[in-house]
């Protein structure tokens, strides 16, 4: 009784490996068939477009990370050279390289061709041409003294005073920004229309000029636009400390 | 006999179990296999891959002209910076909002013969002339907004700096060419001629190999605005 019970389930045990070798032994027979019948190279270029498809995501993964590394510090130097520009851009009106608006006053000169030709007719002994002309100090002083009361942006006859512009005469034409300039003289000044006007009055060169009988006037403006100017600003020799 | 039916007994299982595990790898292998499948969803995969690695293509193409157009950009860019802080530099120095150094001259006048304000926007104004690149008068910075003037106090007379006075003695501080700077100010029928001539004033000339000029403070603007 026991011993058959044994025999029993070693004959079930024996009938299921031998059912299980031979399955093995079938699935192989299958994939040895399948390699044989289906196209090898349809099933090769597939294994190489996979591995090539692989590798290409690779390369793109590798793209993605260069460009991103790239471009964060892109976004590092627009930063700096963005703040470059806006300290650029507020310094270039102050130093006198954008045309200008606002109000202020125009001050005309004018030599005194009438005085001239009365003088020359009256006394041409003691006639001297030079005391019915506008000279350059006239305008370099009344420019000093438009500054003073506060002038923002100062034009003689067009061009635009910065820094380093100097007025002066050789012979008897006045250069400015090394310009030459001709009469009538106007000076046009942006600021406190009252201010500027009032100090020019009181100023002795205009005083003086008036009481002269030269054609001189101060009239404020609404609305001025002084040009840029268009020289340059020489740095040669100077450098920041 | 009991003993030996039972070492039978593993050793049947245990070539059992190997044989299950066996089958289920070579199962597996066989579901997942190329070889397993059929030739239509062979050519279908074929042709998706295709597909894809042509779409993969492209977009590697795109990236690596990204990439190169932004290289490009950021090669470029440290060249452009440095134009805008030179430019900066520039605008600065100019405006005369930074301390600056460099060869020039010195003028000093001392007190002896009172000096008017007229005479030191001449002298200025010719050392502008002179191609002057900076002017410093005592520790004022002279830039395009300066003001030069006159206050008396008690029945002292004394000149001004944009209000505020100044002490003697004066000593004008120009930097660019020293020697042209001397010979713009020296000419004869010069600034210094005439002073010397009508007013006996005599201000010492000397050259500086080095000279270090103050800032001004930057100037704000209440009543002009760009023009659009």
């Amino acid at each position: 009784m026991k011993k058959s019970r044994v025999q029993l389930s070693l004959l079930f045990i024996s009938l299921l490996s031998g059912l299980l070798v031979s399955w093995q032994w079938h699935s192989r027979l299958v994939m040895a068939q399948q390699e044989n019948h289906k196209q090898p190279e349809l099933i090769s270029i597939i294994e190489s477009l996979e591995k090539e498809v692989a590798s290409q995501e690779n390369t793109i993964s590798e793209l993605r990370n260069q460009l991103e590394n790239l471009q964060r510090q892109k976004k590092q130097e627009k930063t700096s050279t963005h703040e470059l520009q806006k300290r650029i851009e507020t310094l270039l009106p102050l130093v006198g390289l954008t045309p200008v608006t606002g109000p202020g006053v125009i001050v005309t000169l004018d030599d005194n061709t009438a005085g001239a030709q009365a003088a020359k007719k009256s006394s041409p002994a003691s006639y001297r041409p030079e005391d019915f002309i506008i000279h350059d100090r006239n305008i370099l002083y009344l420019v000093n003294t438009l500054k003073a009361a506060g002038a923002e942006a100062i034009a003689v006859n067009g061009q635009r005073l910065v820094t380093c512009s100097s007025i002066r005469c050789v012979g008897t034409v006045i250069l400015v920004n090394s310009s030459r300039l001709a009469p009538p003289y106007e000076i046009q000044a942006i600021g406190n229309p009252e201010a500027l006007e009032a100090a020019v009055q009181s100023s002795i060169d205009f005083t003086l000029l008036k009481n002269r009988g030269f054609p001189v006037k101060v009239t404020k403006s609404n609305n001025l636009t002084l040009p840029a100017y268009k020289g340059s600003l020489p740095a040669e020799h100077m450098r920041r400390i | 006999m009991n003993n030996k039916i039972m070492l039978a007994l593993t050793l049947v299982l245990f070539i059992l179990g190997l044989l299950l595990s066996l089958q289920f790898r070579t199962q597996k292998l066989l579901a997942s296999s190329l070889e397993a499948q059929k030739t239509e969803d062979l050519v279908i995969m074929w042709r998706n891959l295709n597909d894809k690695r042509n779409q993969l293509q492209e977009e590697i193409a795109k990236l690596q002209q990204q990439l190169s157009v932004v290289a490009q950009e950021a090669e470029a860019s440290p060249e452009a910076e440095r134009a805008m802080e030179k430019e900066l530099g520039r605008l600065e120095m100019n405006l005369g909002v930074v301390p600056v150094k460099g060869p020039g001259i010195t003028v000093t006048i001392t007190g002896e013969a009172p000096l008017l304000a007229e005479d030191l926007v001449d002298i200025i104004n010719e050392l502008w002339a002179s191609g002057a690149e900076a002017v410093a008068v005592n520790e004022h910075r002279i830039n395009f907004y300066s003001s030069i003037g006159r206050r008396e106090e008690g029945n002292r007379l004394y000149l001004t700096v944009n209000q505020q006075k100044l002490l003697y003695p004066v000593v004008i501080k120009a930097i660019g060419d020293p020697h042209t700077l001397e010979k713009g100010l020296t000419f004869t029928g010069g600034v210094l001629d005439n002073l010397a001539n009508l007013f006996n004033i005599h201000p010492v000339i000397k050259k500086e190999e080095s000279l270090q000029l103050p800032a001004a403070s930057p100037p704000r603007w209440q009543y002009a605005s760009p023009a659009k």
